[in-house]
Parts: C-alpha cells; sequence; structure tokens
C-alpha cells in the first residue's frame, strides 16, 4: 500500500523538490502585472502573467525600495527572482529580487488603447450622442450579474421609487462574457427608459470585459440612454467612454438613475400649495374688484352724486337769473332813454313853459283863428288841465 | 386626450406643473381655474399613490431571479 501524506507532509514534499532545482532560482520571467498591492509593511503582491498562465510574486520591501519606478497593473515587466513554495496555502509564488519594465506597456493595454482610438475616431464617444437621463423613467433596465452585490446596490437604492425594473442578467467576467453583456444589453431594446450596466470592484482582468468592442457597439447602439458603473471610481473602461453617463459605483449609477421618492413628495406637496394659493389669489382678485364696483354703487356715493347734480342745477340757476335780471335791467335802462326822448318832444312840454293848445270838443285842433266861429265852443288845454271857453268874437 | 389614470408619473408632474403655471397666471376665468384645480388635485392623489404602492415589480429577462430578490 502507498504512504498516505498528510497535507503538510504533501506540501513539505514539493517544497523541496521545488528548492532543489535549479532552474527555478536565479531566474528571469516575463510577463504582464496585475493585482499590484502595495501593502503597508512595505512588500509589494502582484500577479504575472501571460494569455493563458500567471503566478503570484512577492517582492519584499528591502527590494522594494530601490526599484526606482511604481508598480502598475498592465505594465509588462521582467522580473528576477526564486520560486518558493508557500506551504500553508500550498501556493508556488516568485520571490522577485529585482523588476525592471519590459519595452512598452502590456498587450492588453495596448489592446484598450488601440480601441479606444478606433472607436474614438468612429464618434462613439462624442458628446453629441450622450443622452439626457429620464427624469423619471417608468422601466429600468440593469445588465450585471444577478448573483453580484452591485445588483443588489442598485436595487437598495432604488428602493421604493415606482418604477418596473427589468434585470437583463449577464456573465461579467471569465470567458464569452463580452458576448453575454452584449446581448444582455441588446436584449433590452424597446423595453426600458434607461440602462445601467454595471459590476462591483475586481481586477483589471476581471474588468476587461468591458473593454470589449462587443459591449461598447451593444451601448452605443441601445435605444435607451445607458449609465456604466463598472468597478470603482479609479477603474475607467471603454465601455465607460460609450456610456452617456459613467457613475463611479453601481450605487451611484441607481442614485443618478432614479429620483428621490421623498424629493418627489416634498415636490407635489409644494405644487399642491402652489395650487391653493394661485385659486385663492384668483377668487381674492375677483373679490376684490366685487367690493371696488359695491363700494363704487354704495348709498353714500349716490347721495354725493346727486349733491354734486343738485350743485350744478343751482349753479346753473343763479347763473340764469342773474343773466334775467340782467336783461330786464337792460330793458329799463333803454326805455327810460326812449322815455326821455319822447318828452322832449312831446307839446305837454311846451305848454309846461305856458303854451296852451286849443281844440274843437270833437279833438280837432283849432290851428287858426279861421277855424272857430264865434259862439262855438272850444276847449284850451294847458299843462294842469283845460278851460272850456266860447268864442266870443273874431279879431 | 388620455385619462389621467393612464399617465406616467413624469408626464402627471409635468402636467401638475402646467397647471400651477396656468392658475399662479391668473389669467382664466373662474369656472376654468376651478375646473384645472380640480384636475390638478386628482393628478396630486394619484402621484402620491403610485409613490405609496411601494410594491416592487422586478422582472428577469431569463425568468430566473435568485432567492433574495423575489419578495
Amino acid at each position: 500500500m502507498s504512504r498516505i501524506f498528510t497535507i503538510s507532509e504533501l506540501n513539505g514534499r514539493i517544497k523541496e523538490r521545488l528548492d532543489t532545482d535549479a532552474r527555478l532560482h536565479d531566474l528571469w520571467a516575463k510577463g504582464e502585472l496585475s493585482n499590484v498591492v502595495n501593502h503597508r509593511s512595505g512588500h509589494r503582491y502582484f500577479t504575472l502573467k501571460d494569455s493563458e498562465s500567471q503566478i503570484s510574486c512577492v517582492l519584499f520591501r528591502a527590494q522594494a525600495c530601490n526599484m526606482g519606478f511604481e508598480l502598475e497593473d498592465g505594465q509588462n515587466v521582467l522580473v528576477f527572482g526564486d520560486i518558493d513554495f508557500y506551504r500553508p496555502r500550498g501556493q508556488a509564488q516568485l520571490i522577485a529580487r529585482g523588476i525592471r519594465l519590459d519595452s512598452g506597456l502590456g498587450f492588453r493595454y495596448m489592446e484598450f488603447e488601440r480601441l479606444k482610438k478606433k472607436l474614438s475616431s468612429e464618434g462613439l464617444f462624442d458628446l453629441v450622442h450622450k443622452r439626457d437621463l429620464p427624469k423619471y423613467p417608468g422601466r429600468i433596465g440593469i445588465v450585471t450579474s444577478p448573483d453580484g452585490a452591485a445588483l443588489r446596490d442598485v436595487l437598495r437604492i432604488i428602493g421604493s421609487y415606482p418604477a418596473k425594473i427589468i434585470i437583463s442578467p449577464a456573465q461579467v467576467q471569465g470567458e464569452g462574457s463580452p458576448e453575454s453583456i452584449a446581448l444582455a444589453i441588446k436584449a433590452l431594446k424597446n423595453r426600458a427608459d434607461v440602462v445601467i450596466v454595471c459590476r462591483g470592484g475586481g481586477s483589471v482582468e476581471d474588468l476587461w470585459s468591458f473593454n470589449h468592442e462587443s459591449v461598447a457597439r451593444a451601448i452605443y447602439e441601445c435605444d435607451c440612454p445607458v449609465i456604466s458603473a463598472i468597478g470603482h471610481e479609479t477603474d475607467v473602461t471603454i465601455a465607460d467612454f460609450v456610456a452617456d453617463v459613467r457613475a463611479a459605483t453601481p450605487t451611484a449609477a441607481a442614485e443618478m438613475a432614479v429620483p428621490d421618492v421623498e424629493e418627489i413628495s416634498s415636490r407635489l406637496a409644494e405644487i399642491g400649495e402652489r395650487m391653493i394659493r394661485a385659486l385663492c389669489a384668483c377668487s381674492e382678485m375677483r373679490q376684490n374688484r366685487l367690493e371696488y364696483l359695491e363700494r363704487s354703487l354704495s348709498t353714500r356715493r349716490m347721495y354725493s352724486l346727486v349733491g354734486e347734480s343738485r350743485q350744478r342745477l343751482d349753479y346753473l340757476a343763479e347763473h340764469m337769473q342773474s343773466a334775467e335780471l340782467q336783461r330786464i335791467q337792460m330793458l329799463r335802462g333803454r326805455l327810460d332813454l326812449a322815455g326821455g326822448r319822447l318828452a322832449a318832444v312831446s307839446p305837454l312840454a311846451t305848454l309846461s313853459r305856458g303854451y296852451a293848445l286849443a281844440r274843437t270838443p270833437e279833438g280837432r285842433l283849432v290851428s287858426s283863428v279861421g277855424s272857430a266861429k264865434p259862439g262855438e265852443m272850444i276847449e284850451i288845454i294847458f299843462a294842469d288841465g283845460k278851460l272850456c271857453c266860447r268864442v266870443e268874437r273874431r279879431l | 386626450m388620455p385619462e389621467d389614470s393612464d399617465l406616467k408619473l413624469e408626464e402627471a408632474l409635468d402636467d401638475l406643473e402646467r397647471i400651477v403655471g396656468e392658475l399662479e397666471e391668473g389669467r382664466l376665468s373662474l369656472e376654468e381655474s376651478l375646473e384645472i384645480f380640480g384636475r390638478g388635485i386628482g393628478l396630486i392623489k394619484l402621484c402620491n399613490a403610485r409613490l405609496d404602492c411601494a410594491e416592487r415589480k422586478i422582472e428577469s429577462l431569463t425568468g430566473e431571479l435568485p432567492e433574495d430578490l423575489l419578495d
């Protein structure tokens, strides 16, 4: 019967084999950096990889400080060091003693730049294509993994906002994920007013599906505005460039997608108050007008109107009276004048100077001695009366 | 014109803004004012009812939802 190992024994054996393989010591390995962690102890942890494989690496503080550059995800590097087997986790790792940059950037990074340039030149990132988000979306599409924390963050923020939520599940990392994401976006055609494409934080590789051309085109062709929220704030993907709005996190995306329910409630309350105020103002305005009209027609005003008329009448009457008097006076004046002139030519005036007139009783003027025969009666008229006389003889 | 009860929340809020604007302008006759005021009150009730009905409507295009999202 073959020997049964405990795990410690097994790992110890593996470590021994690796430690004694001279080819796994003082070696150079080349690959692309990812998952770089600058630990506060001063050590650097990272993964070195190529298109098919990866290995965990550690660079201890002593070597890290005289490296001359900062490690960043995506860098192509040459690592000098030894293979070690870390028994507690049963994992082989590369203990780096020196690192230097390999020529140029990592393949992925170059691919990223190439695609970004291509889509940009096609105008996929142009501001003119950026659509405004609907203020009150009725249907919210979410493209993400149904099992991820991102979906739960989004749903928590949407809370009780009354929208229909349509989840379009997608595989967000690994083989086939770009196609899955693109398909999930296309599946929301005609079904949503706004679409959130999201994924929680992860390594550059984990988020890499969102740098795929098919995802970018699906977002561009989406029939409603798209909010992208891929990874954390510092992660930027091609999807973010194409999306109508980029959110730092899925939570932020949800906050952008829906208005605050309490805000709407208070807005409704405000509208209600404004309507009531406006209606009151409207009826008050009419009331004021009515009161004004009423005042205009009040008894007092009527009296004052009548008084005014009476005064006017009095004035006219007075005016008329004085005009009449004036006319009479004028007439009287004329009469006096005429009377004076008449008196001046009257024979009576002559009589008052001592002259007298002789008349027959019939009233015929006796103007010559031949006009009366002796024996006839004549009247002698003086200013103060007349005498009846008999003609005695003619001389 | 569609019935108010068919309006989306956004349309209802837009209508409300318009109604308030018209009322505040004060150019309508009293009868017209009262009529649109009545409609406005109806719309406010409608919106509040929509907001109060906190029932979540979640569906998945694949028809499957994780257990914790079903409630």
